[in-house]
């Protein structure tokens, strides 16, 4: 219990210290509870979108259709939204999801090409079913009605249902430890009697449902989804790729639906800290590139740290005596 | 007998002489040469607008007989200049495209030396002074036109000072990009005029979501923003967006939008009255005109004789819900802001022997959305 509370702590400490590097350099704009909670929202939709990458990441697949699969997603609950209304629009996105993300799957299973060239072409045609649904406009908005889900705190509800489905799945599934197994080495897993096809195939579905989610609430919290082309779409996945790279790297003292949260949590408040200390966007990227590095080369080198630590204490010891 | 045989034979060789030299001289001046205009541009993007610039350029392009051979680019400079290389391979007679900067020009006009291919340039102007000058300098580069980015922004701030506000966050497209550039410039400047105090500015958003993130945030850094202005941006429904989000908030109608280039949503949030002012219209316009440049100098009528032909189109301002809506008809349909035979009648020098820099500029200053309404309501 007493390790539970101590990782508790160290994975808290991670936006917490970064949160008070911002608030001692610009305290008048962070310290405000409405700035929590905004950076708090802001951190919902990437974090869900970073669970369905998470699947095809823990499996060994590169993905590059979350974006456009995420876009058509939305899309079509945002045309179905217009005859049906909210259920139109929540079946509309989720089917939608999970039948991209399933011919995703069959596609990498029949194709037996790298899922970074496979996934790199299915982008393309993705992003132009996206726009022919679109229609002229090329995007699709809904009636403010039924954006409820995008505001707090029916968002906060549906993040916390999304994070159980997560965490069960991940943590309580014979198919999480299969998954695992595929992503560590694909042929030992084969060997040991795994279908390591029918797992990747899982891994692209249950992906979906968590794709449908985070379109359902772009779709409301926007109140529209527009149609990208020439693998624009593919900028949707990397904030939360780097947010689920940083929770690999906190993984061994907090859980892995924690850390991914804590991880996107920590990103945005440096996203609005430094727009809040007034620096120009394209700083924004370097910073975040710095952190990303300063926190993988922190936690990669724990051992080597904790050993030089020990070193150095004996050497003292021995020192005194 | 000989003598009749012989004058009979005469006056028929003359007669049948004189008429096909009617003939020569009537093909001769009936319509110009066959061409083909290469046109890097984004035909898979559904914007309206994108469709509308293509849709412009073609009908320029089709209004001298001439015609549009298409390459889907990304408008990059790197992918501009590969465009540029299969459309002279292709054997093109000009080269219509949007800078993605100025240093990428000196590459594209040698290329289009080395071929003996002419070019034009639509939505930009040439701010490297160095730059500038060669390329006015080389008989390849037949001019185009842009807008004054620079005074627009500086005017839109000065407008939304003008309702009261204060304190502006800003959106931009990608820095580097030259209308990007001048439009900070210029919004800086009329900023530091206006007394206003410009926040920051976020660049180079593509997806909606990022744009509610950029939004959301300005809400959070900055209690005191009373106004958001959108210099410029490549995110489709960006006013929806923007609007959702200061909405969600209930800043909607509270803090004062402004945007440079119109978008077919702006109508609904106009009578709304939670967006504001924009300035726009050039999307269509510019790119005829740039091709219209382009064709007559490929023709062989160029506008100005000497150098390259530059035009300045005006940016028109947008108030009111009724000129959006006449705007999203007029601007944004499948017709050309100037259908082909208007083109052909006023635009082309081949037809039109009257058009010079100046009949051009007087033509243009009296585009506007009245004007497209006027000739093109049935």
């Amino acid at each position: 219990m007493k390790k539970i509370v101590i990782n508790l702590l160290k994975t808290l400490s991670l936006p917490v210290i970064v949160y008070l590097v911002f608030l001692v350099i610009c305290f008048e704009r962070f310290s405000n509870w409405n700035c929590v909670y905004t950076i708090f929202l802001q951190s919902i939709i990437p974090t869900i979108t970073a669970y369905a990458v998470a699947y095809g990441n823990i499996c060994g697949i590169f993905d590059f259709t979350i974006g456009s699969r995420l876009v058509i997603s939305g899309v079509v609950g945002g045309l179905l939204a217009a005859e049906y209304g909210m259920a139109g629009m929540i079946l509309g996105a989720l089917v939608s999801a999970v039948v991209v993300s399933a011919i995703t799957g069959i596609l990498n299973w029949i194709l037996r090409i790298p899922s970074l060239v496979l996934t790199m072409g299915l982008t393309m045609i993705f992003e132009i079913v996206g726009t022919k649904l679109a229609g002229h406009y090329g995007f699709v908005q809904i009636d403010t009605r039924y954006a409820v889900l995008g505001s707090s705190p029916n968002i906060v509800i549906v993040f916390i249902i999304s994070a159980v489905l997560f965490y069960f799945i991940v943590n309580h599934t014979v198919f999480s430890y299969h998954m695992r197994a595929v992503g560590s080495n694909e042929t030992i897993a084969k060997n040991s009697g795994i279908k390591t096809d029918v797992v990747k195939w899982k891994s692209f579905l249950y992906g979906g449902i968590f794709i449908g989610i985070a379109a359902i609430l772009t779709l409301s919290q926007s109140g529209s989804v527009g149609a990208q082309t020439s693998l624009g779409s593919v900028t949707i996945v990397f904030k939360p790729l780097i947010s689920i790279l940083l929770a690999l790297v906190l993984q061994r003292i907090c859980n892995l639906t924690f850390g991914i949260f804590i991880a996107q949590f920590s990103l945005n408040i440096i996203f609005i800290g430094l727009i809040a200390a007034g620096l120009p966007d394209t700083f924004q990227n370097v910073v975040l590139g710095v952190f990303l590095l300063a926190v993988m080369i922190l936690f990669q080198n724990a051992d080597r740290l904790e050993a030089l630590r020990a070193r150095t204490k004996v050497q003292n010891k021995m020192a005194s005596v | 007998m000989n003598l009749r045989k012989f004058t009979a034979c005469a006056m028929t060789v003359a007669m049948t002489a004189s008429l096909f030299a009617g003939v020569s001289v009537h093909a001769e001046n009936a319509d110009p040469e066959p061409f083909t205009i290469g046109f890097p541009w984004d035909t898979a993007n559904t914007d309206p607008t994108w469709i509308s610039i293509y849709n412009n350029v073609k009908a320029a392009v089709e209004a001298a007989g001439g015609e549009l051979i298409n390459v889907v680019t990304d408008n990059s400079a790197d992918g501009l200049i590969d465009n540029i290389s299969e459309l002279i391979s292709r054997d093109v007679d000009g080269i219509l495209f949007m800078p993605a900067s100025d240093s990428m020009l000196p590459a594209v006009d040698a290329m289009c030396a080395d071929a003996g291919v002419y070019w034009g340039t639509m939505f930009r102007t040439i701010s490297d002074e160095d730059i500038r000058e060669a390329m006015y300098e080389s008989e390849w580069f037949a001019g185009g036109c842009h807008e004054d980015d620079e005074v627009c922004a500086a005017n839109i701030v000065k407008s939304m000072a003008d309702m009261g506000v204060t304190d502006l966050g800003v959106i931009n497209i990608a820095k580097g990009d030259t209308s990007s550039d001048l439009r900070d410039k210029g919004a800086a400047e009329g900023a530091e005029e206006a007394g206003v105090n410009i926040l920051n500015t976020t660049y180079d958003i593509s997806v909606t979501t990022d744009m509610t993130k950029a939004i959301e945030s300005y809400i959070a850094a900055y209690p005191e923003m009373n106004g958001i202005l959108v210099l410029g941006t490549y995110c489709e429904a960006a006013i929806p967006t923007i609007e959702k989000a200061l909405a969600d908030h209930d800043k909607a109608g509270d803090i004062k939008v402004g945007r440079i280039d119109f978008e077919s949503s702006l109508g609904e949030y106009l009578s709304e009255g939670t967006f504001h002012v924009s300035y726009g219209g050039q999307q269509q316009i510019d790119p005829l005109v740039s091709a219209v440049i382009l064709v007559n100098r490929v023709i062989g009528t160029p506008i100005v004789e000497e150098g390259p032909a530059n035009i300045i189109t005006p940016y028109l301002e947008l108030t009111s819900a009724e000129e959006a809506g006449e705007f999203n008809e007029y601007f944004l349909g499948d017709e050309a802001v100037y259908t082909a035979e208007e083109i052909k009648d006023t635009m082309i020098k081949f037809y039109n022997p009257d058009i010079d820099a100046a009949y051009m500029d007087e033509l243009i200053s009296t585009f506007s959305i009245a004007d497209v309404v006027e000739r093109h309501s049935k």
